[in-house]
């Protein structure tokens, strides 16, 4: 298959170096500036459990149009990135070739498959942009359970857990989503289907959105959230109005969530991507970890008093953020 | 008279430029480190309104136990700085003087001359050092309305009004509160006595706890933090709750105060104004959290006010300023 990974950051490049060192099949990378020059310069290294794996990509360019059309893009960018990035991405696929996003909390594709009026979520693709032009349709969601930060360009560290969820928008199993799974499989990446995803992206989802958006506000990393008596408050009121916005949507959660446990499950010196973001003067996904379960509540009449101020605050903090 | 400000950041700078250059009393400075390397090499500097003013400084030090007695102390020192500072302020009170605490927020002397149990302020003076031996009995309150701006050691960028509002913690007109009017009039530095201090109190924090501590989690300033409507309304929900715990309080300012105009001032005037907790978190310096904001929910826990906003906003800023600290 022709493999192309979109994007190699900390997750991209996890899967690149994994996919390329396998030799299954032929995998090209999209990147960069200092990201791609490192690529080209020493190729791409993950160390994980005491172990490091170095590939190098027979194609590594910021350039897609250069590329052959692709069976499968490995889309892993930044949610807010991803509009920006949807004629490339559409342009890039072949025929029958699909997109398989990789993606932090509620994705763009959201209302594709499900009853009642589809369109794309504003607040994640304000112009559309994914919705007409890679069409969900041709879209593959995916859950990323891999913990992982770039240390430097093309030097990625992983800890903790490492495998993907993908599933069809429609909950269907796809001979396509069966053939991506294999892909990873055969690439030395663990992947399984789900044939509810959103359930899935929902598990994650009120984690991060209390967990990243408070150590992003406060600078304050997991282990720091789980002793402080009063950021668990907000943690837990957060995970709370989450849960009950994930309910009235039809996905049900609140029976398996420990939300007491979840919010002092951080260990000292975990940095949530967020925070991350917030020390490098990066942009944040704000959107997609809370601005889109706030949108989702007003639509459900669901109150959300926690998310109502912690939103505004972060969407203030991400424009200077972006200013800088 | 013998006057010493304690003190030397933006504010007692300030103050301590125009007492000096009025060369009407015997005027020592309490500095530290860069500051006063930088005092007692190039004096102090003001600049206001097109004008700069320099002066030396004959008596600039940074061990205040080798200063004489003072009659009063302008005490210029951020509310957390405070308690480590209160022997030595004590110390150096003449006996029949007094110090002037030139302070953001709700002060550590709230609970002296007001009815009811009496008693410092935990939050702001921890173990009672400043109750106990500064003694609210020797302190004057003080407000003041003077944007200032340490741009560099020992130079001071003023604009704005610039005016203080004294007054004695059990409101009277005291014999010593007019002497002290005296000495800042003396340099050219406008009083407005006031009627209730903790009334005016209110009314500053009220206007200023909202701004400083959005723009500090955001790193706004106060005009974008105007110009965004969902900004806007936090701030008018910080503003809504003080002054709903001022009122339970006994300081009913909701007819005085219109937050909807107060939380958009900044889009015009102070678009870029940087408040002072914006400015402090930008230098990675200890925040004002508790006289601006923490000691307001201590208030409404005992009077039984809710205050949803705040109560997830204090966590936040203290947080932040526990992670700067580590730093």
């Amino acid at each position: 298959m022709k493999v192309c990974v979109f994007g190699a950051g900390a997750v991209g490049g996890h899967v690149a170096t994994r996919l390329l060192a396998a030799q299954a099949d032929e995998i090209s990378v999209v990147a960069r500036g200092a990201i791609l020059k490192a690529i080209r310069e020493r190729g791409l290294t993950v160390r994980s459990g005491g172990s490091e794996i170095t590939a190098q990509p027979a194609v590594a360019t910021d350039d897609p149009s250069t590329l052959p059309p692709q069976d499968l893009v490995i889309v892993t960018l930044k949610a807010h990135a991803v509009p920006g990035a949807a004629g490339a991405i559409a342009r890039l696929l072949g025929p029958l070739g699909c997109a398989i996003f990789l993606l932090n909390g509620i994705p763009w594709w959201w209302r594709h498959g499900l009853p009642g009026a589809g369109g794309t979520l504003p607040l994640l693709d304000p112009e559309g942009a994914l919705e007409k032009q890679v069409t969900p349709e041709r879209t593959l969601g995916c859950v990323v359970h891999s913990p992982n930060d770039m240390i430097e360009p093309a030097v990625i560290v992983h800890t903790g857990p490492n495998h993907l969820v993908l599933g069809e928008p429609d909950g269907s199993v796809s001979a396509r989503l069966q053939a991506a799974v294999a892909m990873f499989k055969r690439g030395g990446v663990d992947a399984r289907v789900s044939n509810d995803l959103r359930r899935d992206i929902w598990q994650k989802l009120v984690l991060n959105a209390s967990g990243n958006t408070l150590a992003a506000l406060s600078r304050v990393d997991l282990g720091g959230l789980g002793t402080d008596p009063a950021l668990c408050a907000l943690s837990i009121d957060i995970m709370r109005e989450a849960l009950a916005v994930a309910a009235a949507l039809g996905w049900d959660l609140r029976a398996d969530t420990d939300v007491e446990a979840a919010a002092r499950r951080g260990k000292p010196g975990q940095r949530p991507s967020m925070l991350q973001d917030v020390l490098k003067g990066r942009p944040m996904e704000v959107e997609a970890l809370l601005g889109q379960i706030h949108a989702f509540a007003l639509e459900k009449k669901i109150a959300a008093p926690t998310i109502d101020v912690i939103l505004p605050l972060l969407r203030g903090l991400d424009r200077t953020l972006r200013a800088n | 008279m013998k006057i010493c400000v304690f003190g030397a950041g933006a504010v007692g700078g300030h103050l301590a430029v125009r007492l000096l250059a009025a060369q009407a009393d015997e005027i020592a400075v309490v500095a530290r480190g860069k500051m006063l390397q930088a005092i007692r090499t190039r004096g102090l500097t003001l600049r206001s309104g097109g004008q700069e003013i320099s002066v030396q400084v004959p008596l600039a030090t940074d061990d205040p136990s080798t200063l004489p007695p003072q009659d009063l102390i302008a005490v210029a020192l951020k509310a957390h700085a405070l308690p480590g500072a209160a022997a030595a302020i004590a110390k150096l009170i003449a006996p029949r003087g007094c110090a002037v605490f030139m302070l953001n927020g709700i002060p550590w002397w709230w609970r002296h001359g007001l009815p009811g149990a009496g008693g410092t302020l935990p939050l702001l003076d921890p173990d009672g050092t400043l109750w106990n031996h500064v003694r609210p009995e020797r302190a004057l309150g003080c407000i003041v309305h003077s944007p200032n701006d340490a741009v560099e050691p020992g130079v001071i960028s003023h604009s704005g009004p610039d005016y203080l509002v004294l007054g004695e913690p059990d409101n009277t007109s005291s014999e010593r509160l007019k002497t002290a009017a005296d000495v800042f009039n003396r340099g050219g530095i406008a009083i407005k006595p006031a009627v209730d201090l903790r009334r005016e109190i209110w009314r500053k924090l009220a206007q200023n706890a909202s701004g400083n501590t959005l723009a500090a989690l955001t790193r706004l300033t106060l005009g974008q933090l105007g110009a965004d409507p969902e900004l806007r309304q936090l701030m008018v929900g910080v503003m809504r709750e003080t002054l709903a715990v001022a009122a339970a309080l006994g300081w009913d300012l909701r007819a005085e105060i219109d937050v909807e105009k107060v939380s958009q001032r900044g889009a015009g005037r102070d678009m870029g104004v940087r408040s002072s907790m914006l400015q402090d978190t930008l230098k990675k310096r200890p925040l004002e959290i508790d006289a601006l904001l923490g000691q307001t929910q201590a208030f409404a826990r005992e009077a039984g006010v809710g205050v949803p906003v705040i109560d997830i906003v204090l966590p936040l800023l203290r947080a932040l300023d526990r992670a700067q600290r580590a730093d």
